[in-house]
Parts: C-alpha cells; structure tokens; sequence
C-alpha cells in the first residue's frame, strides 16, 4: 500500500485528472484429480501492480510484474492515454462525483484456505472423483478441479481511496461421465464462494454431496429421451431462472451494453408481468460475486434492474454514471490487476414468488422442467441459448421422465413477457463470467419461473 | 520504455537459464521451464467512440518439476531471480506430494532443430507508432459508420504486440522463438431497444500490419445492416450457409469447438471423443480435407516449437472425407504410442499441458461467399454460432442458435432472423457438405473458408 501510495506522490502522477493504482499479491493453488488419481497440483504467484489514468478525457492504462517502479507505469498509462487526444472519434470520458472509500475488507474464514494443506486439499479431490465413480458402476469417469486464490489486493487512487482486500476464494468445477446401453453422458457441477474457508467443504459440501449431485446429473441425461423440438410451455428451476437473470438481462442493463442493446429506450416502461423483479446486490451470504468495495473504490449497492415488471437502474461505473446522470451502483470490477475495470455484475437474481412447485406444474399438460445448466451465451438483442442438463417432462400437471442432450434458447424480452408463474424455493448457481475478455466471479439465481408457450425454444441435439 | 525484441527473447532466455540452474542445484531429477514474455499496446473504442488507450507487459514463467514420476508445477509473473528459484521450489516440494504417474514418460526429448518459419516476426510492427494504431482504429470506426445510418461500433480495437517464447529442460531441449501480432475486432449492432440486431462481430489477425481495416467495420456493418430487416425463420430442414467466423472463429465456430475437441488425443485417449475409433473411416463428405499446419509462412497462427518444445508439423486430420488421425503433446502421444505431433497447449490457469490444433484448415475448395450464397434458392446465412461451446463432444451432438442469421431466398440476403436453432449431429453434418468456399480467412489459430450444407434441421419457436 505504501508503495502505491508514493506513487501518487511521484512527478509523474502531477497533472493527471485522476490516477487509479491497484496491485494484488496472491497465490492461487490448482488441483486436478480423476478417480486414478491427483494429475495436476500447482501454485501460481501473482504479483504486480496497474495505472490507469484519465488524461484529456482519454483513459491510459499500464501494468508492470512486482512491485517497484510504480512512478514509471503510471508513466507509461500517462503516454498511451496521451497519444489519444486530439484524435478523430477521440472520447471525453467524465468520471461521476463519489465519496471515496478507505477501508480493509476482512475475510471471514475459519479455516482459512493458506493454512489448509495442499496434500489435504488434493486428498479432498481424489476422494470426491473415486466417490463418483466407486458408488455407480454406470460412471466412467469423473474430474474434480479444484482452485483457491489467497492474498491481498490493494487500490489508492488520487481522490483518496484506500482499500486493502483480503483474498480468500474458493472453486470446484467437477464432472463425470458414464455411459448406459452404450450410450455416453456426462454432465458437470460447480460450487465456488468467496470470503469463506476450508470449513465450506467439512460442513456445507463435503465430497459426498457434491458426488451425489453429480451422479444424478449424469444418471438423469444417460436414461433420458430426446426432447420435442418446437416451444413448450416450462418451469425453469433456480439455477436457469439465473442464468436467464444474468446471461440475457442482466447483461443488458449494464450501462455500457445497455446503450446499444434491447432494453434501450425501455426504462420505466413494462418489461415483465408485475410479479417480476430482479436485482443485482453486492452481497448474499454464501454466494461468490460478493463485493465490499468496487475496483475503483465505490462502495457498492443494489440495483433493481427491475421493479414490479418495470425496467429500472442499470448497472454502472463511474464513467457510466457521469453519462447518465446517475449515482454510481459499484459495479466497476477487474479480473485483476492486469485488467482495467469494467462494469460487471456480482450476485443477479429473481426475487422469489408464492406458488409452491405443484401449483406452478398443475397447468401445465405437456411442457419441461430445466433443472439446471451447462453453460450458455447471450447478446445485445437478448438472444439466448443455453444448455441444459437435469431436464424432466411435465405430463399433466406432474414432473415425469427425463431428458437428454437439450438445450433451450429465445428472445430474452419476449419471454420475460410470458413468465406466469413464480415459485416460493429459492436457488442459485455460481460461476464466472467472462465479458471481454476478463473473467468475473458472479452469482446468479431465482425461484422456480413458468413460462407460456413461445417464450422458449426446446431445439435438442441429436 | 517498451522493451525492443532482442531485449524480451534475452529475458526467455536467462529466465529459463535461471530455472535450469535453479533445478540442477536442488538435484531435481527432471525440470521444464516455458518462458514468455510480451508486449502489447491496445487502443479501443466504445461507441464509436475511442476512450481508452493500453500498455501491457506480461512475463510468465511456468516451471514442471518431475520425481519419481511424481509431478508439481509453480508459476509466475516475475523474472526475477529470486521468483524464479522460488517457482522451482515450490514445483518441487508439490512433486513430493503428488501421485506418482507410472506411465511419465519423461519431458520431451531434445529435437536438435527447429523449422524455420518465415514472416513471424515483422519489423515494421515494432515501429507501429501509437499515432498508426489509432489511425487504424479510426479506419476501422469509418468504415462500420459510413455502411450505413445507425450503424453502431459497440466494441473495437487494435492490439499490437511482441513477443518472445522459450522453452527449455534437462533433456538438452531449447527452443527460443518471437513473433509479431496484429489483431483487429470490430462488434457493431444496428437499431434500438427491441428491434436491435445481435452483436455483429468481424475479426482477423495477422503477423503484418496489412490488415483492411476499413473493410472488417464494413463487413460488420453490412451483417447488422441486413439483419434489421425481421423476417420470420421456419422449422424446417434446408441449405445452409456458414461463413468462415461460423465454421471456425475459435468458441463461435463450429469446426474450432467441435473438431478441436473431437480430434483431440487426450480426449482419444480417455475415450470420451465422439471420432473415438473412426481412423480410416469416412467421416465426412469427400470433398473435405483438414489439416492442422503451424509451417505455413507469415500465417498468424504457426510457430516452430510447441509450449513443451516439440517441432510443429503439419498433421493431416481428415483427408477427401477419410479421418487420418489426431492431434497429440508429448505425454499422451508418448503413453498411446503414436508420438507427439506438437500440438502441447500451456494451460494459463493451472501451468499443466493439454492438446489443441494450432492452425486447423480446412482445405479452400471454390466459389467466394456470395457466389455461394447466390446458388441457394431458400436457406440461412449463420455469421455466428451462440452456444455452440455447449455441444456434447462425446457424442458430436450440437445445437446452437444463428446469431446473427439471416435468410436467403433466391440467392439473395433477404432480411435477419432470431431465434432460429440449429441442431444435430456433426458427423451427419459433414456428410451434407455442399459446397467449400475458395477464400480462407486467418483468425489466428485456424484458417478457415466459407461452407454450405444441405439439410440441416433448423427449429423456431
């Protein structure tokens, strides 16, 4: 911190509108192991530091390895953003008013994850893929990679923000495949929180609980059918109500796609049925898109993205807010120092309704029940495709079979216009996101969502 | 300052000397040090607007440490020598804790040479001043806006930038290469709010600054310009065109995510690709031939040596429809018997080694993209695969939305569709090929032409 502060102080930073500086110091641990055995166990060091700076309305920006020579980078981010005033299409970025932070963001570990051993964590992986595949002879195989990040990142800026940040993250991305009747599936699972420790994985979700899921995806796509191909009415469950909040909404209410996207011209006008309202928060306890302070030191809060079926707020920055005349909402976030901040989201989510699941299934004669995902892909339009795994059949009103190999996709603002039911339970899934090129740890989710016919498109492959 | 070349492969070099040195010193039985350090300078605009201007230096250091078979990596951004002895510390002490591999084969094998590949690296790159990198920028902005009205550049930018790559181990392996890049990316839409079109994205890259700037906002422009006319998709089977960004621009192509996976040897040897058993079998329609080519001259993705030291060689993949064989590093290869290919891919995230194509071609056949187009008297025109990264590689299953798509009635672009899905199989896929394109576009890790197929299954809301 120190050494970012004189940086501040040095003759290069003088006459510069504003100078952001951050630098992490943090050691991230991989491991991956298959029910054989542990193939992968490493250790990364990742220290260095970044300028970014906002000169004549153009923002440069710098980054160098350790930790000496800040006067220089900032130096550097100083050069480029000189080189492009005067230009033709050259922009003339304003930065909104804030109230800068000065703080340290504890992590609240109890076991936390540098004092855990790398053996007993990779103890921990092997154990969860011989699980999967010592419980179910069906199972061929099954992958645990599991990553933790530990450390500290820093950031001053020339308004005086201050902000210390203990790192402590942990993810598990885990898969497995088994084959029936000669019939290959594999299916995937995650679990990834932040500011917690070691303790998530004795109390909350130790092996066998993951093992568990994992095998009933799998189980659930080897004796599934095909699916219809055409629209349906449907239940999306948790996780897929999130990826819809996050892929094919939210995307479009950060203010930087906003402009140019579906939603544009929309605020205060309906979106959904008065049922419907979604946000964006800072903080939800347990999930992985947690926040304290932005990466360019504003204190985060919510954004109802949407209010009782009415567009709201969208998701901003500083230079965004500027543009809009808003209050900046914390969304600026950096995958690290080597990235400038963008704006990105952190925990998106439905707000949950009253109808439990049998009310929400009793309409439905002939539909699908999407249980959750394999990943998906949203645009500007609101155009959505996602892969699904743990689908079921809704005959007459109640779940049946299930489904292989599906994957659903739509118009994100025509189908919120046909949600008609929302569910009491609650759920979320918890990822990354990558948006040019930075990855973001996020959280997404929601109740169990209805939709009518012609909201989704059921295209299975195979 | 920006470091010039000789000063980035001097900083390879001793870092990986370092890392030898360190490895010899603690006794290590085997060490493998990759090294690479890189300078990049991006301009980028947002909103037609250009905002923000970026100077990024990036060394990374990946060091493996085997004992006894047992395997630990440590990585680093730091050259300095401390760092380095550090990584190799560290790489070795999670060696004593990992399993023990009863197959390693031991670090790849010192090949004595490398090819020579011509047009890597490019001088004139070097003195690209930031002044001609905004010019090309500009070039790029003008050329999107002047289409059409209410054309809009969400995103584009120009990135340039140095590089130097080594790879060294106790085997006596020693590889130093550098190279130049020039990438462009253009992403506009047309429209607003509900009727916007989707991300109409162009792209390239090249080791030269010989791009035509002027023409990817234009390319991307046109696409969004013709995808504000709404009509209507049916479900149907029908032709279909692809262009060469839907056919093999990286996680948006459909023979960069499928074929990549499938023709992958690890993926072969832990039996869970869909080609699994298929070499010597038609695959696909005669008339397509793949290969993987790191030689080829000046070509944005080919390199001498792969990320564990291995020569690049061409590798014949699919030839006149017949599945030849697959791609493999020096691990898998070394354990299946059927020995590296080159094709070892450094895992950022982790420090480990996987396979991957490093310039997978489809072999140009004849017939530009409009002359193709023109020939077809109903189908969809795909510029982009959303979702394709879902597919089912086990299986070859696929389905994905066309986006941007558009329709095609008598030989004519008609108008954008949303929402339309395309599913199925890719090897029935490939069997419908109609027609291969004679013009390749370079993305920088595939060279690729335009492709047509015949009835493909497409469905709709």
């Amino acid at each position: 911190m120190d050494t970012l502060r004189r940086g501040l102080d040095s003759r290069e930073a003088k006459g510069i509108e504003y100078v952001e500086l951050r630098a992490d110091d943090v050691v991230q641990t991989a491991i991956d192991a298959r029910e054989r055995g542990v193939e992968v166990i490493s250790k990364r060091i990742e220290s260095g530091h970044s300028a970014r700076v906002l000169l004549n309305g153009c923002w440069g920006f710098a980054v160098a390895d350790g930790s000496k020579n800040v006067a220089l980078t900032i130096g550097q981010a100083a050069k480029v953003a000189r080189s492009l005033a005067g230009g033709k299409n050259t922009g003339s970025v304003e930065l909104a008013d804030i109230r800068p932070v000065r703080k340290h963001a504890k992590a609240v570990a109890e076991t936390p994850l540098d004092q855990v051993r790398t053996a007993d964590k990779a103890a921990f992986c092997k154990r969860l893929s011989s699980y999967v595949v010592g419980t179910d002879k069906r199972m061929t195989s099954a992958l645990s990679m599991y990553r933790d990040f530990c450390g500290k990142r820093y950031l001053v800026t020339s308004e005086g923000a201050e902000v210390e940040t203990d790192v402590s993250m942990l993810y598990l991305y885990s898969s497995a495949s088994g084959k029936e009747n000669g019939s290959p599936a594999s299916s995937r699972d995650e679990v990834a929180v932040t500011g917690c420790g070691w303790e998530h994985f004795e109390r909350v979700e130790p092996h066998e609980v993951i093992g568990n899921r994992l095998k009933r995806k799998v189980q659930n796509e080897m004796s599934g059918a095909k699916c219809k191909r055409g629209s349906f009415p449907c239940i999306l469950g948790p996780k897929v109500a999130g990826m819809l909040a996050h892929e094919a909404l939210g995307h479009l209410s950060e203010a930087d796609f906003f402009a140019s996207g579906a939603f544009a011209g929309l605020v205060g006008k309906r979106v959904a049925p008065e049922m419907v309202t979604m946000v964006d928060s800072p903080f939800v306890k347990g999930w992985f898109g947690n926040i304290e302070v932005d990466d360019e030191g504003v204190s985060p809060r919510k954004v109802v993205v949407i209010d009782k079926g009415v567009l709201g707020e969208q998701m901003t920055n500083r230079e965004w807010a500027r543009k809009l005349g808003k209050k900046p909402t914390g969304n600026a976030r950096a995958e690290s120092y080597r990235f400038p901040p963008i704006i990105r989201m952190r925990n998106t989510y439905f707000e949950r309704g009253d109808m439990r699941r049998d009310e929400l299934l009793e309409s439905i004669k002939f539909g699908y029940y999407c249980g959750d995902i394999r990943g998906g892909q949203a645009e500007a339009n609101s155009s959505f495709q996602v892969g699904i795994q743990e689908c079921h059949e809704i005959l007459n009103g109640e779940i049946a079979g299930p489904v292989r190999d599906l994957a659903i996709s739509g118009m994100a603002v025509k189908s919120l216009m046909l949600i008609d039911g929302l569910g009491k339970d609650f759920g979320f899934e918890s990822s990354y996101c990558g948006k040019i090129n930075q990855s973001m740890a996020t959280s997404d989710g929601g109740p169990d969502i209805r939709l009518r016919k012609g909201a989704i498109v059921f295209g299975g492959s195979g | 300052m920006m470091a010039r070349e000789q000063d980035l492969e001097e900083a390879v070099s001793s870092a990986l000397e370092e890392a030898l040195g360190a490895g010899r010193k603690l006794e290590c039985a085997e060490v493998e040090a990759y090294a690479s350090c890189g300078r990049m300078q991006r301009i980028t605009a947002e909103q037609s607007s250009i905002t923000a201007a970026s100077s990024l230096s990036e060394n990374v250091l990946f060091v493996r440490v085997v004992e006894d078979g047992r395997l630990g990596i440590a990585f680093s951004s730091s050259f300095d020598a401390r760092r380095v002895r550090q990584c190799v510390e560290d790489a070795r002490d999670l060696a004593k804790i990992a399993e023990k591999d009863s197959q390693w084969p031991g670090f790849a094998p010192n090949p004595g040479a490398y090819p020579r590949i011509q047009g890597l690296f490019n001088k004139s790159v070097e003195s690209l001043s930031a002044d001609d990198q905004r010019g090309m920028l500009e070039l790029m902005i003008d050329g999107a806006t002047r289409t059409a009205k209410g054309i809009i550049v969400n995103i584009a930018g120009v990135e340039v930038s140095r590089k130097a790559t080594g790879v060294a181990n106790l085997n006596g392996l020693d590889a130093l290469s550098k190279d130049t890049l020039v990438n462009a990316y253009c992403w506009t839409v047309r429209g607003k709010g509900k009727s916007v079109t989707p991300d109409c994205t162009n792209v390239r890259a090249s080791r030269r600054p010989d791009i035509d700037f002027e023409k990817i906002g234009e390319t991307s422009a046109l696409i969004a310009l013709h995808s504000s006319t709404l009509k209507k998709p049916r479900t149907e089977e029908c032709s279909v065109v692809f262009s060469p960004m839907a056919v093999g621009f990286s996680d948006m192509g459909l023979l960069s995510t499928l074929m990549a996976r499938g023709l992958s040897g690890e993926r072969i040897f832990r039996k869970n690709s869909f080609l699994q058993e298929k070499v010597g079998e038609r695959i696909a329609s005669k008339k397509l031939t793949l290969v993987d080519d790191p030689l080829g001259p000046g070509l944005s993705g080919s390199r001498p040596f792969d990320d564990e030291g291995c020569p690049s060689r061409r590798t014949e993949l699919v030839s006149d429809g017949v599945l030849k064989g697959f791609l493999w590093d020096n691990y898998f290869g070394s354990i299946s018997g059927a020995g590296s290919t080159g094709n070892a891919i450094r895992d950022r995230s982790t420090g480990s080694v996987s396979v991957s194509p490093t310039n997978l071609q489809v072999k140009p056949g004849r017939g530009d993209m409009e002359k193709i187009i023109s020939g077809i008297d109903h189908g969809y025109f795909v510029w982009g695969c959303q979702g394709v990264h879902t597919s089912n590689f086990e299986t070859g299953n696929f389905s994905f939305v066309a986006s941007p798509g558009l329709l095609i009635e008598k030989g004519e672009l008609v108008g954008g569709v949303r929402g339309a899905m395309l599913s199925g199989n890719i090897i029935e896929l490939l069997a419908n090929i109609d027609i291969i394109g004679s013009e390749v576009q370079d993305f920088g890790g595939s060279l690729m032409p335009t492709m047509s197929f015949r009835d493909v299954r497409i469905t709709t809301g």
